[in-house]
């Protein structure tokens, strides 16, 4: 029978471990460079040398003190699920601060292996890494990897394998002088009388966490039977003295280990401090982002014409076909008005999408979405929020639902519910139809700015709704932020395409299920009850939304927009699905955009009210249940959809009278 | 090449990136301009707007390298960058927009389209091409491939 061992894979934020993870196991799990992608454990295999081996990667941790849902995460797993190995994999070209997590690893008793990964930054900076001196002197094996070209993998997993069979603990650990050592021992005298903590946790980590007043260590002993003893014992000093004591001791043994293990140049100014000088300087910063943002856009819209034109003769070709070879009336019309109108008009709009995550990809394998985050910190600030909030707001231009997974990075819990109920505002991949749809047929060749300034208005309301929550019901102060920046790279082709591949096919999978269904249900609503004319006020489509037009036509909208409206609740692509059933744009989106045209119900001012209404009304079912998930309440869920459709409606309404009076209502 | 010229030429390509940017704005509330016309400058807010974001970075260069900061050549290589990177952008626009055309629509491209394609965008970056031969090995060697 096959061995199996399992490994858990930890280490800082933003040092490789899912690039490591992906190419042991063949995985696909997201990699970005910028820290705090990973949120959730993921867990996959490999097979080697007649070892099963399960890989488990974790949250980027910068210590054991698990401050955030993410480290906390982390901290679990290694203590509680007690994995066979654990690989640390340290960003070689950082050592002397990712060399912190070792010190504390070291401490917890299991088998840790040091993967050296990145070695070919260090090298190329000139760098020079001892491994078998750092090796001896951590007591761990230490082997070099470069996760990107999967140089070293092998010899990693042979290690993983070798450790495994051992089985020993890692017993060396740091010395923190006689008075503190004096008081580890009491306390782990004391722990051991508690068969429940002796048998579970290291105790000598347990006792070091406790000192350094770690939170969650502290309410594991509180519920033990030496609750009493531990707490009489801690008493008897300063812990804010002692806590130091201990950081300063880990840091010491890493100052002695460094110039033993590793031959570092004189650190002079790189590229990417170059770069960073400029990118994030405090008056050209927010213009430089700005300025590449509406370059996206710009991008997004016009080198997909081509494509969309594509694919729009063949969704007119499949209709005429479907029109001339189908006698079936009933038939046709699902086919025709039904799939190809509401399937066609968003699958249309693919090679947008894929676009449009091919620039986000490229720009957040550069490492220039991190800076964002920094350079938005000022901003930020002044609302009482962490520049850590503005990360995922930028991940939400992808799709809203991991943006708000990866709101667990946010230590503060109000911090990250302020950002979890703002998120919805950012403008995800699913509008982005919308956008095009409108802004093409009625803004020409302006599309793109009109594009653009939709998502800065996203980000408007999203800030200013974060100040208004932060100074009524979510009062407080902003933790500060600190962040690593990643190197500047230069991105590969490989990565930025299986990023574009992994977001832009979820968008393909809704077109074949959820937006199918929904324009096969908006079909049925359109065409029933039986005789009517398709698509009039007298089907139950024009019912429902004749009911809704007195909530919509101050928006200058009529009652198909709020039929479709509604159906946008589900995926926002629903919207132009709908809108392609509803105008019986049975020939693909250029019927549509002909359709909407011809409308005299809308005008300039009534298509930008539209995009603002969808930009902002109300998150979809998906982020609706991960808000739901992350906040633990279904009330902060509701609330969550109320505030979006006041703020939509208010915004819309405002957007529709001001453009009516500058644009004349054309 | 000296200091002196990156100097020289971050001065030079960000007056110019910067007098077009304002000139397309002046555009946007003073149309008809015959000799904004001649170099292909409409009103244009956003276009405007990036035309001098790239000509202040250009200039920050100019004057920290004056001032003998040799960090001052980080706004230059970034300026070029951005040039670039916008000259892409208007390029990939423009050829996308002529691919539909022609291939959907049937239309010939003629002289007078190519003729108004050719914006400020996109001849400024030739311009910052040349900076970017120049010094373009200077420019990538800090940066990694990931």
């Amino acid at each position: 029978m096959k061995k199996t061992i399992s490994v858990a894979l930890t280490g800082n934020p933003n040092v490789g471990k899912t690039t490591v993870f992906n190419t042991i196991t063949g995985s696909r799990q997201h990699v970005g460079n910028w820290p705090g992608v990973t949120v959730e454990k993921k867990t996959g295999r490999c097979e080697y040398a007649d070892t099963s081996i399960e890989v488990t990667d974790l949250p980027g941790t910068y210590s054991l003190t698990a401050y955030s849902a993410d480290e906390v995460i982390a901290r679990n797993f290694i203590i509680e699920d007690n994995p066979d190995v654990v690989v640390q994999v340290v960003d070689a070209s950082n050592l002397e601060r990712n060399l912190y997590l070792t010190m504390q690893l070291a401490e917890l008793g299991r088998p840790v292996i040091v993967a050296l990964n990145m070695v070919d930054v260090a090298e190329g900076r000139g760098d020079t890494i001892d491994e078998k001196r750092l090796s001896e002197l951590l007591a761990m094996p230490v082997v070099r990897t470069v996760g990107t070209s999967g140089r070293g993998l092998d010899r990693l997993l042979e290690t993983i394998i070798a450790v495994a069979a051992k089985g020993e603990k890692h017993t060396h650990t740091i010395g923190y002088g006689d008075e503190a050592e004096a008081l580890i021992s009491d306390l782990v005298r004391i722990l051991d009388d508690d068969p429940a903590l002796a048998g579970g946790y290291p105790l000598r980590w347990l006792a070091v966490r406790a000192i350094e007043g770690d939170s969650a260590v502290l309410a594991l002993i509180e519920k033990s039977s030496v609750a009493g003893a531990v707490q009489a014992r801690l008493q008897q000093i300063d812990l804010d003295e002692y806590e130091a004591l201990l950081a300063d001791k880990r840091y010491e043994a890493i100052g002695a280990i460094l110039p033993q293990a590793c031959t570092m140049c004189v650190r002079k100014m790189t590229g990417s401090d170059m770069i960073d000088r400029v990118v994030t300087n405090k008056y050209l910063g927010i213009p430089i982002f700005l300025a590449l943002m509406w370059g996206a856009f710009q991008l997004t819209f016009a080198v997909a014409e081509p494509f969309m034109a594509g694919i729009e003769y063949v969704f007119g070709w499949l209709g005429e076909v479907v029109a001339g070879s189908i006698g079936n009336e009933w038939l046709a019309s699902l086919l025709g008005d039904g799939v190809i109108g509401g399937v066609g008009g968003v699958f249309v709009f693919v090679p947008n999408i894929f676009i449009l995550f091919l620039i986000l990809s490229i720009l957040e394998g550069s490492g220039y979405l991190a800076r964002a985050a920094f350079i938005m910190d000022r901003l930020m600030y002044v609302i009482g929020l962490p520049g850590k909030s503005f990360i995922p707001m930028l991940m939400g231009f992808g799709c809203n639902v991991p943006a708000i997974m990866s709101t667990r990075t946010i230590e503060d819990d109000r911090d990250r519910l302020i950002t979890i109920l703002v998120n919805p505002f950012i403008s995800c991949g699913a509008r982005l139809p919308v956008y095009i749809l409108f802004a093409g047929v009625f803004f020409g060749r302006d599309a793109g700015n009109v594009i653009f300034g939709l998502y800065a208005l996203g980000i408007v309301v999203a800030i200013l709704s974060a100040k208004l929550f932060r100074c009524t019901i979510l009062p407080g102060e902003s933790s500060p932020f600190i962040m690593e920046m990643p190197p500047y790279r230069i991105p590969t082709i490989k990565n930025a395409m299986l990023n574009m591949w992994e977001k832009g096919s979820m968008y393909l999978k809704k077109a074949g299920g959820i937006i199918l269904i929904g324009s096969l249900i908006v079909w049925f609503l359109a065409s029933y009850p039986a005789g009517v004319e398709y698509g009039s006020e007298e089907s139950f489509a024009g019912m429902i939304g004749h009911l809704l037009e007195p909530l919509v036509s101050p928006l200058g909208l009529d009652w198909k927009i709020a039929v479709a409206l509604i159906f946008g609740f589900v995926a926002k692509e629903i919207v132009v699905s709908s809108l392609g059933v509803l105008y019986g744009a049975d020939e693909g989106s250029a019927a549509l955009s002909d359709a909407l045209l011809a409308d005299p119900a809308l005008s300039m001012a009534g298509a930008l009210a539209v995009m603002v209404f969808v930009l902002l009304y109300m998150p979809c079912v998906a982020t609706l249940g991960v808000i739901k998930k992350e906040t633990g309440s279904w009330r902060w869920a509701g609330f969550s959809v109320l505030y979006g459709l006041v703020v939509a409606w208010i915004l819309a309404f405002a957007t529709f009278h001001l453009a009516s009076y500058f644009l004349g209502g054309a | 090449m000296s200091e002196y010229h990156k100097q020289l030429f971050a001065g030079f390509l960000g007056l110019l990136y910067l007098i077009v940017g304002v000139a397309a704005l002046i555009a946007l509330v003073v149309p008809d301009i015959k000799l904004f016309e001649l170099f292909g400058i409409s009103g244009d807010p956003a276009m405007g707007f990036v035309l001098v974001v790239i000509g202040l970075t250009l200039i920050s260069g100019f004057f920290e390298l004056s001032k003998k900061i040799h960090e001052g050549v980080a706004y230059l290589h970034v300026g070029i960058g951005l040039a670039l990177v916008f000259g892409m952008i208007w390029f990939l626009s423009v050829g996308a927009e002529f691919a539909t055309l022609a291939i959907f629509e049937g239309e010939e491209i003629t002289l007078e389209m190519i003729r108004e394609a050719i914006v400020p965008q996109l001849y400024l970056a030739v311009i910052a091409l040349f900076g970017f031969i120049a010094w373009g090995k200077e420019f990538s060697a800090g940066l990694l491939r990931d």
